[in-house]
């Protein structure tokens, strides 16, 4: 063989070879792709078999009405309702309210209720399917479902007040004008009466206003609160005050519960607690915790809410809070003050660990 | 405009959604096992995407595409701040809370689901997304105008992620056919 045929002969084993290993390999690829694709598809079918779609479905638009609720309170608005439909799309507001006044034309109002941790939960039949319930975003409790014609009884009155009495001074201006002998003595009490009464109106409405005007950006940080912020929110009228101071304490951990718990003792009908009230009950339960009164208390007390340990505090702003509520300020002891420089340390720390864990 | 959610799903559209959902809630976290998420990460990822994709549904126009897109930026972000999780727990003590919403932890793969995702791992970063975005059915323009890059990179990452692939594949093959000779070597000796 010459050296000619035999390096034909070589390249012609090599050519060979590599025809051999190209189909070898080609159909390697076709195995390799066919087992890939195999082993695609069993991943998503191992997980279509755990996953309860309608569940998923219902869970994330909940999630999503929840965080829109919150954008909506973040934003200092105050009537969630109203909030989220305006935030969410305001075309259907003007249907909502068009449903308002025709009631016949109104679709039933979900029922929610307050689970033991506060959280709403709708109220569940057995021909609730998941459709219904997902459209029930935003959260209105039981206590909030109903007529809230009671809780406009201060506003109306006081401004009926306020008219009566502008009326009756004019009357009395009028007549002393006219004929001051007539008037007489019984006329001129009358008279000083009802302008009292013009100004003592003015001021509680002023005063109100002032103490809204002020403590609104402090409350609407305090709402960030996972479990507490629809009960802060949705509290409106004379009790908001109350919610309000006591999740202030709760914050500060004076009161001991969270004011999911003492929203449980709230329901419409009954006597509302006021905010001497809550105070004492407050200043009493903390001086039993810190075993002034002859009792540890500490057993009593319950554990921080998880809530707690990450939420950003706002002492610098909040100090005053206490006496604007309801000038109760004198009644929480030197002690509950350390506790709460106490606290305020503390809660330095908690603000950075919140900064952290914030995306 | 977002959707409002009191409505009904029928009249305003997020039927659609619901629908797409339905379709795509296991792909979708697949996708992100695939990319490297274990299935916690996997859900909290899936949950933040869909939120997202359902609160934008109607200026979206392809649903599968963007929720890829937002459930990958979401775990790498959550990836980071895991990075120094360790950290912060050893200064503060906080510890996260994780709700079991999705039963993920009861996952068990198939052999061959395992498999793929072990293997997947152990590709280098960029190829294993664009081999994600391919296995999820996107072609290589669909893949580069989402990465903003150029077809002809996409399509070279994908050979060399499909190369390596191959190659432990078969490596693996040969190991487990060498483990079967051992073994009926050993049984037939016995």
């Amino acid at each position: 063989m010459s050296g000619q045929e035999r390096n034909f002969d070589v390249w012609l084993r090599g050519a060979n070879a590599d025809i051999i290993e190209s189909l070898e390999q080609a159909v390697e690829a076709s195995e390799f792709e066919a087992w890939r694709t195999e082993a695609n598809d069993s991943l998503t079918e191992s997980l279509e078999q755990v996953i309860d779609t309608e569940a998923v479905l219902l869970m994330i638009k909940q999630q999503a009405a929840s965080e829109a609720v919150a954008v909506a309170h973040a934003n200092g608005n105050n009537e969630p309702e109203r909030a989220i439909r305006s935030v969410l799309a305001p075309e259907t507001t003007h249907d909502i309210e068009e449903a308002r006044r025709q009631p016949s034309r109104r679709a039933p109002a979900p029922q929610y209720d307050v689970d033991l941790t506060g959280q709403p939960c709708p109220v569940q039949s057995e021909t609730d399917s998941p459709a219904a319930n997902d459209i029930a975003v935003v959260p209105s409790f039981r206590a909030g479902s109903r007529s809230t014609w009671h809780r406009r009884i201060p506003a109306v009155a006081a401004s009926a007040m306020t008219a009566i009495s502008v009326a009756v001074v004019a009357v009395l201006v009028v007549l002393a004008l006219a004929g001051g002998d007539q008037v007489g003595a019984f006329g001129r009490a009358v008279t000083v009466a009802a302008v009292v009464m013009v100004i003592g109106s003015l001021a509680a409405r002023t005063w109100a206003s002032v103490v809204e005007w002020k403590l609104r950006p402090t409350l609407v940080r305090l709402a960030r609160d996972e479990h507490s912020r629809r009960l802060v929110v949705t509290a409106r009228g004379p009790w908001a005050v109350q919610f309000k101071t006591y999740h202030w304490l709760h914050r500060r951990s004076i009161a001991p519960r969270p004011i999911t718990n003492l929203l449980l003792m709230w329901e419409p009908g009954r006597p509302r607690m006021n905010v001497g009230a809550v105070l004492d009950q407050v200043c009493a339960e903390h001086a039993r915790s810190a075993g002034t009164d002859g009792s540890s208390g500490s057993a009593e007390r319950e554990p921080p809410q998880p809530d707690d340990r990450v939420l950003p505090d706002h002492d610098q702003d909040d100090g005053p809070l206490l006496a604007r509520a309801g000038g109760q300020a004198t009644k929480v002891d030197s002690s509950i003050r350390k506790k709460r420089q106490d606290t305020s340390f503390r809660a330095r720390g908690k603000r950075t660990q919140a900064k952290r864990r914030r995306p | 405009m977002v959707r409002d959610l009191g409505s009904s799903p029928s009249a305003d559209g997020t039927g659609g959604f619901d629908r797409y959902c339905r379709e795509d809630t296991a792909s979708l976290i697949g996708f992100l096992i695939k990319l490297g998420a274990d299935p916690e990460e996997a859900r909290d990822a899936f949950q933040t995407t869909m939120i997202e994709v359902y609160s934008r549904w109607d200026n979206i126009e392809s649903p599968r595409a963007y929720a890829r897109t937002t459930a990958e930026r979401v775990f790498l972000k959550s990836r980071a701040r895991a990075a120094d999780e360790s950290d912060r727990l050893a200064k503060g003590g906080w510890g996260v809370d994780r709700t079991p919403n999705l039963p993920l932890d009861m996952v068990i793969f198939k052999e061959q689901a395992a498999e793929l995702i072990e293997l997947m791992r152990q590709l280098p970063p960029t190829q294993r997304r664009v081999l994600a975005w391919h296995l999820d059915g996107f072609s290589n323009k669909e893949i580069a105008e989402r990465f903003g890059e150029k077809p002809s990179t996409v399509a070279s990452n994908l050979r060399h992620a499909n190369s390596a692939m191959r190659k432990l594949w078969i490596e693996r093959k040969q190991r487990a056919a060498a483990t079967g000779r051992r073994a009926a070597d050993e049984r037939s000796g016995a």
